[in-house]
């Protein structure tokens, strides 16, 4: 009932979006939703021929089964299990644009290898980026933070889960050495990069893409991956 | 030649008389100096402090409570200025409301200075401004620049280590006078202590929804143009960030979880110890930088440093810094526009607690026409309507 009544919540937020300006939300959806899904179907060909063995690029989007048809179609399917690789908000915040497209979904901050309970997910979205006030108030560190994750992800993949590496808060998570641990953690576990233009405006996302043939989903910010889930 | 000693004596002695007169004049003009505040025909009461909890009665920190009471049942929004008094816009955003809104469902609730002691001297060896100022069209309005904690003049000695009440966390002498280090407070402590249990006191009686406590931070600091969000806000703080880094805000505002294990602040203590959700939004302030140039209050004002603008050529800095500085409208601003969005979006998630104002101008009008506009002339306003800070 909490659920329902927080989706419908949302998605009253989403209307008083458009109702205060914000940017045309409801006429632009669809526009947006095309917009986003052309630039992830441009970064993925990007990706491509960007990559200097294309017979490497595809043999790994092949492996990667789902998932790479979903990013080439720039989209993520639901329902999904999020989790953060650091104790940040990303979790809550694609847990809230999941909810306001009406895709069911779980944020869980703490879930581990043990607790995983895969259920009817299609999707493990790992997002990276630390916040040292969250690890401190979860009592944890970067280091077990990327065990915690490592393991989730071990068994999501052991379940058919496509797993999504995100990095959705901007450079605010690209500060320091344990911002790109658990980066690198989770990106190199992914089968498919869902990055924000500004977490990528130094284009680290995209030449890692591209270095290990990985299909990324670019959207303008946090409010736009509404539009690439499913 | 006991002669020419006893000359050079004196004449010592008149110079070091002569400094501490003038200084000593400096002070106590600061200290005494009282802010006037024109408020909106729309408030309903102005409290005291000391209504909540007497423990603050005839102290410096016994401020006023500025409460705007719609009448219609919805949900009651604290915000709070001052807490760190060397941070102006708060008090600046905290003016803004009082002198402006009317709250047309549920009710807000202003304290413009919580750390009134903090802003009657400025910080020792930092060369600050005594006073900043606001050019608006009938003059200048003018507040008292503070410093980050309380004034030793009302609350010493310090204890050589202040460990926090309740949790027995081991914290800086000095944060003793520090208001955001004190909360829950603590109602037979030293004044700071005193002073966040009498806000606390006003927070759980008055059935305080949820608080937004007014910050800036150094650009050298990582805790930067961000709210930081009590567990029970994430939703709400999660969607606040998203939108206005989405749909206002040139710099992205980012969200991030109070630490549990960090005890004293706002955003950990208020929603522990209270019903009331608890934010706390920071935005730029240049002239905090250890690497600032000149201090003056052209700095505090327009946000530009060269000094702090090389830094972040060298990637040494945690917000965005280009000529264009940090102008005190952009920093105003994004305080105000923040308030009205928290306020939106958790009306969508708890419908009880809805709460709907106007008066209040939005980002773009302030950054159109600066905060000056919304400030009011206290000599040709009604003598009813001007209180003092």
């Amino acid at each position: 009932m909490k659920k329902i009544t927080l989706a419908a919540a949302i998605g009253t937020a989403a209307l008083m979006m458009t109702a205060c300006g914000g940017g045309d939300t409801a006429t632009t959806t669809a526009a947006a939703t095309e917009a986003a899904t052309t630039a992830a179907t441009t970064e993925a060909a990007t990706t491509a021929a960007a990559a200097d063995d294309a017979a490497e690029t595809e043999a790994a989007a092949d492996a990667s089964g789902d998932a790479s048809a979903t990013a080439e179609e720039g989209k993520i399917t639901g329902p999904f299990i999020i989790t953060s690789c650091g104790q940040t908000p990303g979790a809550v915040m694609l847990n809230m644009m999941a909810q306001q497209n009406g895709i069911e979904s779980v944020a869980d901050n703490a879930v581990t290898a043990d607790t995983f309970d895969p259920g009817n997910a299609k999707t493990l979205i790992v997002t990276a980026g630390t916040s040292g006030k969250g690890m401190g108030a979860a009592g944890t560190d970067v280091n077990a933070e990327i065990a915690r994750c490592e393991g989730v992800i071990a068994k999501a993949k052991e379940a058919g889960l496509t797993v999504v590496g995100a990095h959705i808060e901007g450079m605010a998570r690209r500060t320091d050495q344990a911002d790109q641990d658990s980066i690198d953690c989770v990106m190199s576990n992914a089968d498919v990069m869902l990055v924000i233009d500004e977490s990528d405006s130094d284009g680290w996302f995209t030449n890692y893409a591209a270095e290990n043939g990985k299909p990324i989903i670019k959207v303008k910010d946090a409010l736009s991956i509404a539009e690439v889930m499913q | 030649m006991k002669d020419k000693t006893n000359i050079i004596k004196f004449g010592f002695a008149a110079i070091v008389l002569c400094a501490v007169g003038i200084a000593g004049y400096l002070f106590h003009e600061q200290r005494v100096y009282r802010e006037p505040v024109v408020v909106s025909e729309n408030i309903t009461e102005v409290k005291k402090l000391s209504d909540y909890y007497d423990g603050v009665k005839g102290t410096i920190n016994d401020c006023n409570i500025y409460i705007f009471d719609s009448g219609v049942p919805g949900g009651t929004m604290m915000l709070m200025g001052s807490n760190h008094p060397e941070e102006p816009t708060g008090v600046m955003a905290c003016n803004m409301f009082i002198e402006n809104l009317k709250v047309t469902q549920g009710r807000i609730i202003v304290v413009t200075r919580v750390n009134t002691s903090g802003s009657t001297c400025t910080r020792p060896g930092e060369a600050y401004p005594r006073y900043f100022t606001q050019d608006t069209e009938w003059g200048e309005k003018k507040w008292r620049m503070g410093d980050r904690i309380g004034s030793p003049l009302d609350s010493w000695p310090d204890p050589e280590v202040y460990i926090h009440y309740p949790s027995g966390l081991n914290l800086a002498y000095m944060d003793i006078r520090n208001t955001n280090r004190n909360w829950p407070g603590k109602p037979d402590g030293l004044l700071t202590e005193r002073t966040c249990y009498a806000l606390m006191e006003c927070i759980r009686q008055e059935g305080v929804d949820m608080t937004l406590d007014f910050h800036e931070a150094e650009l050298e600091y990582p805790v930067e143009n961000m709210i930081v969000v009590h567990q029970k806000a994430a939703d709400v703080g999660a969607m606040v960030s998203m939108m206005l880094t989405s749909q206002t805000f040139d710099v992205p505002l980012s969200v991030d979880f109070s630490p549990e294990a960090l005890h004293g602040l706002t955003h950990r203590e208020v929603g522990d110890y209270s019903d009331a959700a608890s934010y706390l939004a920071e935005v730029a302030e240049p002239m905090l930088d250890r690497i600032r140039g000149i201090t003056d209050e052209e700095l505090l004002m327009s946000g530009k440093d060269r000094f702090v603008m090389e830094a972040g050529k060298h990637g040494l800095l945690y917000s965005p810094m280009d000529e264009n500085g940090w102008p005190i409208e952009k920093r105003v601003a994004r305080h105000v526009e923040t308030a009205r969005k928290i306020m939106e979006v958790n009306g969508t998630v708890h419908p009880d607690q809805v709460i709907t104002f106007e008066g209040i101008p939005s980002y773009q009008e302030i950054l159109d026409n600066g905060c000056g506009p919304y400030y009011h002339d206290p000599s040709t306003a009604p003598a009813d309507r001007v209180f003092y800070d």
